[in-house]
């Protein structure tokens, strides 16, 4: 049962947070590690028996309307939940393995914690248990990028995406009445504002994958430690997005402008990601937008398999992964530089461990081009050779830029670095397993490596170093400069309004003429007060004037 | 005739006490004893005027009832209450009493008369009496220029209102024969009409409006008030008032109830001035005496709004509010009593700056006291204004419910001028310790006012059957 | 029940009693009214338990007779919505007095306002009839007005004299509203009968209207926020802060206790008015938020906002949601209050230093822990019953009319996203912050009282009434 998995998961991730001292937390670290592997180890001998379970218990009630807690586990979650687990495990792997973290055990605690929310997810079956996961693994995210900086636009953007689903849910919530995810079938039909529901909760959806236009919440990723970013790009919030997107599926497609909607939303990221890949010089920055790229793919392809989850989607990720960490072995080698023009002044010192990143590389591009050709079909086509085409050549730029292109002599220090056989061959391993099911006869298989090695190889390609020097570029993506105007004129408006509104208008025209007014009254009074003989005679006159008129009302004249 | 001197042992008790304060050997410095005197005579006579409540001297001249035995406490009360603050002010300034204490007796007299004349002649002799007291206590003042001509200006006045008093007397005397209550009464049913009697009304009227001090006539006295004594500052406040407004309601009831349709618009207009006036003019200076002064226009103004029908109603209604009034006015003015600085006592609203540091019981006490004037709960006044707005409403009179609650909150700014000077203005000025007896006097009119606030129902329904009295 | 409920009404005047007559010690007064505060909690956490259990209609009931005539008697109950408020106020002022500083603990003044405050906001909750309302209502204006003037640090007199002037006519007005109700009914009436009260329409009309702008104007609506906010922002004092944002609560109950069935009909012309005011002084009072460089001004415009949002869901919404409202209600006033003490705190470590507390987290990790957790409370994330709550509310109120709720959830987003950017940027180190002096954390005692309103927020998520057994 996956509640099972959730409560062991809940446990150990509290478990590994004590703060133990530095030597203790080595051992902890492996120890969590190992327990995570061991309740993997259980979690798949329950997929293999996936019946239909269901754990819930009453969590709320209000208004006549009860809520539920519930894990239900089926085929369907297990597979789901499946990629999530493994990428954790091998987190904690990595987290054993490099000395990235002072404290690892806490690490390897974030992200079984992180794991836990993203299975309450999955196994929701209601908005509230829905929306609450999702901003348990939002927060959960402000802890494992760690970087106050970066994870500002980050969790600003992300939280704006969460209330944006929030209020899409509360307003189907609204018309049918239930919290249940299969009421949607309902709202469908009674149909009230479900385009801007499906639109709305999409575009939600697209910003915490870090979509184009939504992209800067990301992008602010780039400076913080590149393996919390590896996690947080494929653990965190876009992978709760990329659940969400599954389990909404049927508000998606009310609108009718959906697939043109997701249509040009993946189809301009994968060409945005493409230019920025090439052209941004900060390496992380780079394997951003490769993910971005992916994240794109895999809408894509979500939609035209009909929101199904097949395994291939599962390999994808995972294959995902290893190439990303193929990718930080590459910057670990490379004396962890955060550009690529000073990774291409470094080449000629570690060789060898390059050379073992690049073979790993090569695999990992073999076994995507498998998953991807077994995907491959009629509908789907456009967007697989668009992403291969573009991801194919911005990737083996750099990576030939970093290989092949010299680069001006390195001034800096430069470690001596060991080489991680333990990651090196993780990831060989993984790679084989990837490969284990592939037809050896399909050419792509072979066709896309080669391809890949060309491209590496291709002088023109490395050219695009040229933009690294072109400040411009480099000084951030120009939607981040747009974002930087919005905030700045919804500030503007605010200080406007309080001075137009409040200041201006309250403050000065109505306060003032009250005040005005009070004042001349005051004036009035001391006038009539301070001059006896004028003074006099309004009192008589007003008394008279005031006598006569009572007389005449209460009918002493005509009486 | 034994039995009608007996009767008459309560003035005549006030006569004497008059007589022996005016010629009789005095040393011109102790004001010690001649306040002890002043309070064991005006005790005797308030027993006396208790005990012979319901007995009258001369059949047509003066009436008896419950109505007369509750004005009268309220006008010996505030004369008893006067006295002891007073006392300590006459002392600490070293100067002669008699003539304060023989006006307070002279308004005592002529004010327990007026409640209960029934006939216009002692009405008009009483009103006269009372303005020759309040002149002479103005006059006390010597040495201010501005109160010197305030109170020429008040002997110009008061001499028009003698005037007026008698050509009214003449007028009311040529149309009914006589001069007594019932008898004038039967002309004016009769002469509804008559332009004539109606001002001869009018003019009678004015004179209770000037004694009242209600606008457009507020002018004699609030603009001097600001620089009297504080005796006379209190006096003006609280004394005389019971006793004018006792005479009026009567006046209103047994006399004037046949034009009370044709009057009644009036009231209202002299009403809504002067509370409109009392707001604005609490406003206007930085005098907290003139404050407080034009507080009472207000106050009053609130008063004939709710009274101007004169029926049994308004009249609890009106007196419940003047009532709390005189209660809490007499609070705040002992509470002036206890802020002195070097030994002067304070005029203006600046010297008050810091007093909440240095005296923060009796500044506490006079916050308390405002608050309650602007009937804000769980104050008392708030049982006054309640009652008043209540009787208001209960007469479709939205309109001037509105008006007067935006005048409130108009005078709420010159209150809260007195709070922040008091206690958000941080200056270290040094007050003078303040007497036990002031103290004291602050402590039981807060204890008075919080078991009315406990236990409002003898104020609400135990006044009601005296004041039924009026109307039987 | 009836006993406790007397108890309830004396406590905070025997406290008062209490710190009128403590000697000139540091601490004396002080603990005479934290004393005299938490025995109230105990007692309403007692009467919690009792209420709970019973019936949904019966509750505890108390009656004064205080003119001893049938027309005037003040009546006082309790239900679980005013008792779980209640524990709210109780709570958030309990945390502004834990975060005076020693010097501002030793002012008697001080210490008797608060109580007093307390004392007329005990009544208010617990009155049952319109005058009992009023008496409390209007009653804690010059406390307050007085916290104000006293400790509120606002500059401007003028400032000071509207403020009162405000919540002068607001109890004017309300006055008018017991006025005519004391005139059509010829005495007191329970507040539950008043919805069911057949009137002609005109004095329907004047009374509600009347009520109504009484109600608003405690409330941070348009035009009455900007007084509020000068009045909230300009202070140091955590309990004058804290106690003058809880003025705009007596608004809300006022809404919820008369207008407790339905909308009156005499009034339905003008909800439409007082929804759009409402939905665009939220927005404004949003954008305003977002303008301010400072917590403490974003934290006004938030409470605003919520306040406003809360105002909407008692008007537009019927009786059911009331409860939803309340819980909260509940824990955004023990937010608000957590977020005022720390904020205050962070501030004055700040002070002295060339800088704004921007950055100032930094430097006090403990600090910057228990604000984070609260701030993300605010903002609205499943940590508390808050979310779960809203959630229903703002549900109902997309129900109700569309663009509301949508006015209302932009209102949100915007100013929750402010008050989390503020967060950061307290919590990120500025190069231009550089502090050559230690900046002393949050003290462990108050750690741990903060701690424990955590637990009590957390737990809550779970069940909103954990605490009563």
């Amino acid at each position: 049962m996956i509640a099972y998995t959730v409560l062991l998961l809940f446990c150990i991730g509290i478990f590994s947070s004590i703060k133990v001292g530095v030597k203790v937390d080595k051992v902890l670290a492996f120890v969590t590690f190992a327990s995570l592997f061991l309740v993997f180890a259980n979690f798949c001998d329950g997929m293999l028996d996936a019946a239909e379970h269901s754990f819930s218990f009453m969590w709320n009630t209000s208004s006549g309307r009860d809520l539920k807690f519930e894990i239900i586990s089926n085929p369907y979650n297990y597979a789901l939940v499946m990629p999530c687990f493994l990428i954790t495990l091998l987190g904690c792997l990595h987290s054993v393995l490099f000395r990235a973290e002072e404290r690892k055990s806490a690490y390897s605690s974030l992200l079984i914690l992180n794991l836990t929310a993203l299975i309450i997810l999955i196994t929701s079956n209601n908005f509230v248990q829905l929306i609450s996961a999702l901003f348990i693994v939002d927060i959960l995210a402000l802890f494992m990028i760690k970087d106050i900086k970066a994870a500002q636009p980050y969790m600003l953007l992300n939280m704006v995406a969460d209330m944006v689903l929030f209020s899409v849910l509360a307003l189907i919530n609204s018309r049918v009445d239930s919290l249940d995810i299969k009421e949607i079938l309902r709202y469908r039909q009674i149909g009230f504002h479900a385009d801007f529901a499906a639109l709305a909760g999409l575009t939600a959806i697209f910003t915490k994958l870090g979509f184009a236009v939504f992209q800067v919440g990301n992008m602010a990723l780039k400076d913080i430690r590149f393996h919390r970013m590896q996690n947080v790009l494929l653990l965190s919030s876009p992978m709760a997005a990329l659940i969400l997107l599954l389990k909404l599926n049927m508000l998606w497609r009310i609108s009718d402008y959906f697939n043109i909607y997701a249509d040009i939303a993946c189809y301009v990221t994968l060409v945005w990601a493409f230019i920025g890949s090439i052209t941004v010089n900060n390496f992380q920055a780079k394997v951003i937008y490769w993910q971005t790229a992916f994240w794109a793919l895999m809408v894509e392809l979500l939609r035209f398999y009909g929101f199904a989850w097949i395994p291939n989607f599962t390999y994808l990720l995972i294959e995902m992964y290893v190439f990303i960490s193929a990718l930080y072995l590459l910057y670990f080698y490379n004396n962890r530089c955060r550009n690529v023009s000073q990774m291409m002044r470094l080449r000629l010192t570690h060789k060898k461990r390059l050379a073992s990143v690049a073979f790993v590389l090569l695999l990992t591009a073999a076994a995507m081009a498998n998953t991807l050709t077994q995907m491959y079909n009629q509908e789907n086509y456009r967007c697989i050779w668009l992403f291969a085409g573009l991801f194919s050549v911005s990737t083996a730029t750099v990576i030939g830029q970093v290989f092949f292109y010299q680069g001006k002599r390195y001034s800096g220090v430069q470690h001596d670095i060991s080489f991680k056989w333990g990651v090196f061959l993780e990831l060989i391993a993984l790679c084989c397993c990837l490969l284990y099911r592939a037809q050896w006869k399909n050419p792509a298989l072979w066709a896309v490596p080669a391809v890949f090695a060309l491209l590496c190889a291709c002088p023109l390609l490395w050219k695009t170093a040229y933009f690294y020097k072109v400040r411009y570029w480099q000084r951030g993506d120009v939607l981040n400069r747009i974002y930087l105007v919005i905030i700045k004129s919804f500030r503007l408006c605010g200080r406007v309004f309080w001075l137009l509104i409040d200041r201006l208008f309250l403050d000065k025209v109505i306060l003032g003429t009250a005040v005005g007014a009070s004042h001349i009254c005051l004036r009035t009074f001391r006038k009539i007060h301070t001059k006896p003989l004028f003074g006099g005679v309004v009192i008589v006159l007003v008394m008279i004037g005031l006598l006569w008129y009572s007389y005449l009302a209460g009918g002493g004249y005509n009486g | 005739m034994l039995e009608s001197l007996i009767y008459f042992s309560p003035v005549t008790v006030l006569l004497i006490a008059l007589l022996v304060l005016m010629f009789g050997e005095r040393d011109e410095e102790d004001a010690y004893g001649c306040f002890r005197f002043s309070r064991i005579m005006l005790l005797l006579s308030f027993v006396l005027a208790v005990i012979f409540y319901n007995k009258t001297t001369v059949v047509g001249l003066t009436v008896g009832n419950k109505f007369t035995l509750l004005f009268d406490c309220m006008l010996y009360g505030a004369a008893m209450a006067l006295f002891y603050p007073s006392r300590k002010w006459f002392i600490s300034m070293n100067l002669p009493a008699h003539i304060f204490c023989g006006c307070l007796f002279l308004t005592v007299l002529s004010g327990s008369l007026l409640i209960s004349s029934a006939n216009f002649a002692l009405t008009a002799g009483c009103c006269a009496t009372l303005l020759i007291s309040n002149y002479v206590l103005l006059k006390q003042n010597i040495g201010k220029k501005e109160i010197d001509f305030g109170s020429k200006l008040y002997l110009f006045t008061a001499i028009i209102g003698m005037i007026l008093l008698a050509v009214a007397a003449v007028i009311f005397y040529e149309k009914s024969g006589s001069l007594m209550y019932t008898n004038l009464r039967t002309a004016l049913e009769i002469g509804k009409n008559d332009l004539l009697l109606f001002a001869a009304v009018g003019m009678a009227v004015a004179v209770f409006i000037l004694l009242l001090g209600l606008a457009p006539l507020h002018f004699c006295s609030t603009e001097i008030l600001g620089g009297t004594t504080l005796p006379v500052f209190v006096y003006f406040l609280c004394v005389p008032l019971s006793a004018v407004w006792g005479g009026f309601i009567q006046l209103n009831v047994n006399v004037l109830e046949p034009v009370l349709g044709q009057l009644r618009l009036f009231y209202m207009g002299v009403a809504l001035l002067s509370v409109g006036i009392g707001a604005i003019g609490s406003c206007s200076g930085q005098n907290i005496r003139k404050i407080f002064a034009y507080g009472m226009v207000f106050h009053l103004g609130i008063v004939l709004l709710t009274l101007r029908k004169f029926t049994l109603n308004a009249v609890n209604s009106g007196f419940i509010y003047l009532f709390v009034y005189l209660l809490t006015m007499y609070g705040i003015c002992v509470c002036l009593f206890g802020l002195k600085k070097k030994g002067e006592y304070l005029f203006m609203l600046s010297e008050f700056e810091g007093a909440a540091q240095k005296r923060p019981y009796i500044s506490a006490m006079l916050l308390i006291f405002m608050f309650s004037l602007l009937g804000l709960p769980p104050f008392l006044g708030f049982l006054g204004v309640f009652s008043s707005l209540n009787y208001l409403a209960l007469h479709h009179h939205f309109y001037q419910l509105i008006y007067l609650l935006s005048m409130m909150t108009v005078l709420a700014y010159a209150y809260l001028q007195i709070v922040r000077t008091m206690y958000f203005e941080d200056k270290r000025a040094s007050f003078d310790r303040a007497d036990v007896g002031i103290y004291t006097a602050i402590f039981l009119s807060m204890a008075l006012m919080i078991v009315i606030a406990l236990q409002p129902r003898y104020l609400i329904f135990g006044f009601r059957t005296m004041l039924e009295a009026l109307f039987l | 029940m009836a006993d406790l409920l007397l108890l309830l009404l004396v406590l905070p005047l025997l406290g008062g009693l209490f710190v009128m007559t403590a000697q000139k010690n540091e601490n004396n007064a002080f603990n005479a009214a934290l004393f005299a505060l938490a025995s109230s909690i105990a007692v309403v956490l007692r009467l919690l338990s009792g209420v709970v259990h019973l019936p949904a209609e019966s509750g505890a009931e108390y009656t004064y007779s205080w003119l001893h005539s049938s027309h005037i008697e003040l009546g006082f109950g309790a239900d679980v919505l005013s008792l779980i408020l209640l524990f709210g106020v109780y709570l958030s002022i309990l945390i502004g007095m834990i975060g005076l500083s020693p010097h501002q603990r030793r002012s008697k003044s001080m210490l008797l306002l608060i109580l007093a405050f307390v004392w007329n906001i005990t009544g208010l909750f617990l009155a049952r009839d319109v005058l009992s309302f009023y008496l409390f209502f209007a009653g804690m204006v010059v406390p307050v007005f007085m916290l104000v003037g006293l400790f509120g640090n606002v500059k401007k007199g003028s400032t000071l004299y509207l403020y009162f002037a405000l919540n002068f006519v607001g109890t004017l007005l309300f006055l008018i509203a017991t006025i005519v109700i004391y005139r059509h009914h010829l005495g007191n009436i329970g507040m539950a009968e008043l919805a069911a009260a057949k009137m002609p329409y005109r004095i329907a009309l004047v009374l509600w209207m009347a009520m109504s702008l009484a109600f608003l104007s405690r409330l941070p609506i348009w035009p009455c926020h900007y007084w509020l906010s000068l009045v909230c922002t300009g202070s140091k004092n955590p309990v004058v802060y804290i106690i003058t944002n809880l003025l705009p609560l007596t608004g809300l109950l006022g809404f919820m206790r008369f207008w407790e069935q339905t909308v009156p009909e005499s009034m339905d012309a003008f909800v439409p008015v007082i929804d759009l005011i409402g939905v665009m002084t939220m927005l404004f009072v949003a954008f305003i938020g977002v303008s301010f460089r400072e917590f403490l001004p974003k934290l006004f415009s938030y409470s605003a906002v919520y306040y406003l949002l809360f105002l909407l869901a008692i008007v537009l919404l019927p009786a059911e949601y009331e409860k939803n409202v309340a819980y909260s209600l509940f824990i955004f006033v023990i937010v608000n209050a957590a977020l005022t003490v720390l904020e205050l705190d962070a501030e004055s470590a700040a002070e002295g230093e060339e800088y704004t507390s921007r950055g100032i987290l930094a430097y006090m990790p403990k600090l910057a822990r228990l604000f984070t957790f609260f701030v993300l409370v605010a903002v609205g994330l499943p940590i508390s019953s808050m979310f779960w709550n809203n959630f229903v509310v703002i549900s109902a109120l997309f129900r109700e009319n569309f663009a509301i709720g949508i006015g209302v959830m932009m209102a949100i987003t915007l100013i929750a996203t402010s008050l989390a950017y503020e967060l950061f940027m307290m919590r990120n180190l500025p190069h231009t912050f550089v502090t050559e002096n230690e900046i002393e954390d949050i003290s462990e005692k108050k750690t741990g009282f903060f701690l424990v309103l955590i637990v009590l927020l957390f737990l809550s998520f779970f069940n909103p009434l954990w605490f009563v057994f």
